[in-house]
């Protein structure tokens, strides 16, 4: 594996676990936002 | 009041603390802002900075909520905090992905309008703005539509004016603290908490992020920032809002804005001015491609360093800021009437600033002799056959007859285009003749501040043929240039201190 395909790895791990982690956050505070709403 | 003191402190102190692991984080994965024509940092930077700032922002918010459930009385409504978190996920989410990938302007666009439609959703808008003598305007629908289109520019204007270390996060923390003390002064502690919170997360990034920067904000950082400011200063209009505060309101954060306007305007006359040269419709999608001149841009070409341009910056956001929060204090019509002032002084006292003087204190500095680096520098040949000089460690790029000079300025950034000898007549079209009637010769030419006309700087002998060097360099400032920013500065620093230390005597009487 080149230099570019180790980078362009890493920046796919990063987007998904950055993913993952800020689609955890916006269901939470959908869910907060329409429990308020209700 | 006490309270809010020791948010913005602990906002501060996780953002000094979240910052590096970041930057050690981006550093670890090769994430890394690499210098090209068009930016002005020299060495590869990790990005990501507002990683930071959005973490910092999350865990003071969550531990606020966590103080007011525990049945301490602080000024915090979660599903305040969940409406700005809810878009501010979703942009960061974006930044992230066009910091790595680059993501096309109308997709982004199309994100930061769900993001902010989202939150407008969620809102309670301001209905009606009061004008003094006339009465109530009913906005109805429209109040919807202003919120998503002034969270989509203040997004956008924070990420476009994010081109020299520090600057965007400065004018972010400055615009919140304008903010807060509005906020403040108006009782509404709650909004007061998100602005001091998001003041401190930044101003702790901003301990790395100060020229010479160590991290970026990169794209995440600066839609961020710009989103949650936003987002809160819409918290902070009642049902009906005065037209001062309207007016007050953008006035804090004129300069990222009116960049962001002026960016727009510049580049679809260049479109025009384009599609006039060579035939056809304007390229209108040209309008969203970055170009090298935003005001930070203008003032380093004047001759300042990377730090005087962002000082004189910053100062006048905050004389922007302090005269705005004034205005928005007094009663009507006195605040009416100065916020109408400030908006029609202040596209005067921007032209002021980015006036560059024109070629007369702009010189070829022969010691940068081919020093160029790469990228900034182009060879334009017509003959698309062309391939001379390529080999030369200042030459660029050599692009062809039908991409010509208009190509390299506008679009790819360059600053200098070198034309070749015997060639220029073919270049002339493009600019007014001066070039043709010097031939042979290679010649320096500059874009002039309007980005309507070239000038002609230099020429620099004759040459005998193709693959002969040609003189290449950059045009330097002159003292007499810098010294007179220097001036500009120091009256700048005079007619901030009364407003902002009048201001700090204001809230500190209120702690």
């Amino acid at each position: 594996m080149d230099d570019a395909q180790r980078i362009e790895s890493r920046k796919q791990l990063a987007f998904y676990v950055c993913f993952t982690i800020g689609g955890l956050l916006i269901l939470f505070f959908l869910f907060v936002l329409l429990l308020h709403r209700a | 009041m006490l309270f809010l003191l020791l948010a913005g402190v602990v906002a501060t102190s996780l953002a000094l603390v979240l910052t590096p692991w970041i930057q050690r984080l981006c550093l670890a994965a090769g994430i890394l802002d690499l210098p090209d024509a068009r930016k002005v940092h020299a060495t590869a930077t990790p990005r990501f900075g507002g990683a930071a700032i959005y973490l910092a922002f999350l865990l003071t918010g969550l531990g606020a909520y966590w103080y007011h459930e525990i049945g301490y009385a602080v000024p915090f409504r979660l599903e305040r905090f969940a409406g700005i978190m809810l878009g501010g996920t979703i942009i960061l989410l974006v930044g992230i992905y066009d910091d790595l990938w680059d993501l096309s302007a109308g997709r982004k666009l199309v994100c930061q309008i769900v993001a902010a439609g989202v939150v407008a959703f969620f809102l309670e808008l301001p209905s009606a703005v009061v004008i003094p003598g006339i009465g109530e305007w009913q906005l109805g629908v429209l109040s919807w539509l202003f919120a998503v289109c002034w969270i989509v520019a203040t997004a956008n204007a924070f990420n476009l004016i994010d081109g020299i270390d520090g600057l965007s996060s400065g004018l972010a923390a400055i615009a919140a603290l304008s903010w807060s003390m509005m906020a403040m002064h108006a009782d509404r502690l709650d909004v007061a908490f998100y602005l001091v919170v998001l003041a401190g997360s930044v101003l702790g990034f901003l301990r790395y992020n100060a020229a010479p920067a160590k991290v970026f904000l990169g794209g995440c950082g600066a839609l961020f920032i710009g989103f949650a400011l936003g987002v809160t200063s819409l918290f902070g209009l009642e049902s009906s809002v005065p037209a001062g505060l309207v007016l007050a309101l953008p006035l804090t954060i004129a300069i990222p804005l009116l960049d962001v306007v002026l960016a727009f305007l510049r580049r679809a006359r260049r479109a025009t001015a384009r599609s006039r040269l060579e035939g056809g419709t304007p390229r209108w999608r040209t309008i969203f491609e970055p170009d090298r001149d935003h005001l930070h841009h203008r003032l380093l070409r004047a001759g300042l360093t990377r730090r005087q341009a962002v000082t004189y910056l910053h100062l006048l956001a905050m004389l922007l800021g302090a005269t705005a929060t004034v205005a928005a204090l007094r009663p009507p019509p006195a605040g009416e009437v100065l916020a109408l002032y400030l908006a029609i002084a202040l596209p005067v006292a921007l032209r002021w600033i980015a006036r560059t003087d024109g070629d007369a204190d702009l010189k070829f500095d022969p010691r940068t002799e081919g020093t160029e680096a790469p990228g900034r520098v182009l060879v334009w040949d017509p003959d698309p056959e062309a391939r001379w000089g390529s080999d030369g460690a200042w030459i660029a790029d050599v692009v062809g007859a039908q991409e010509g000079v208009l190509e390299a300025l506008d679009r790819r950034g360059y600053d200098v285009v070198v034309i070749g000898a015997a060639l220029a007549p073919d270049a002339s079209r493009a600019l007014a003749g001066s070039v043709a009637q010097r031939q042979p010769c290679a010649a320096l030419i500059r874009r002039s501040d309007d980005g309507e006309r070239f000038e002609l700087l230099g020429t620099e002998g004759a040459h005998a043929g193709l693959g002969e060097a040609v003189r290449v360099g950059r045009c330097r400032a002159t003292a007499n240039n810098r010294r007179r920013y220097r001036r500009r500065l120091f009256w700048l620093s005079i007619l901030s201190l009364p407003v902002v230390a009048a201001l700090a005597l204001g809230a500190c009487r209120r702690l």
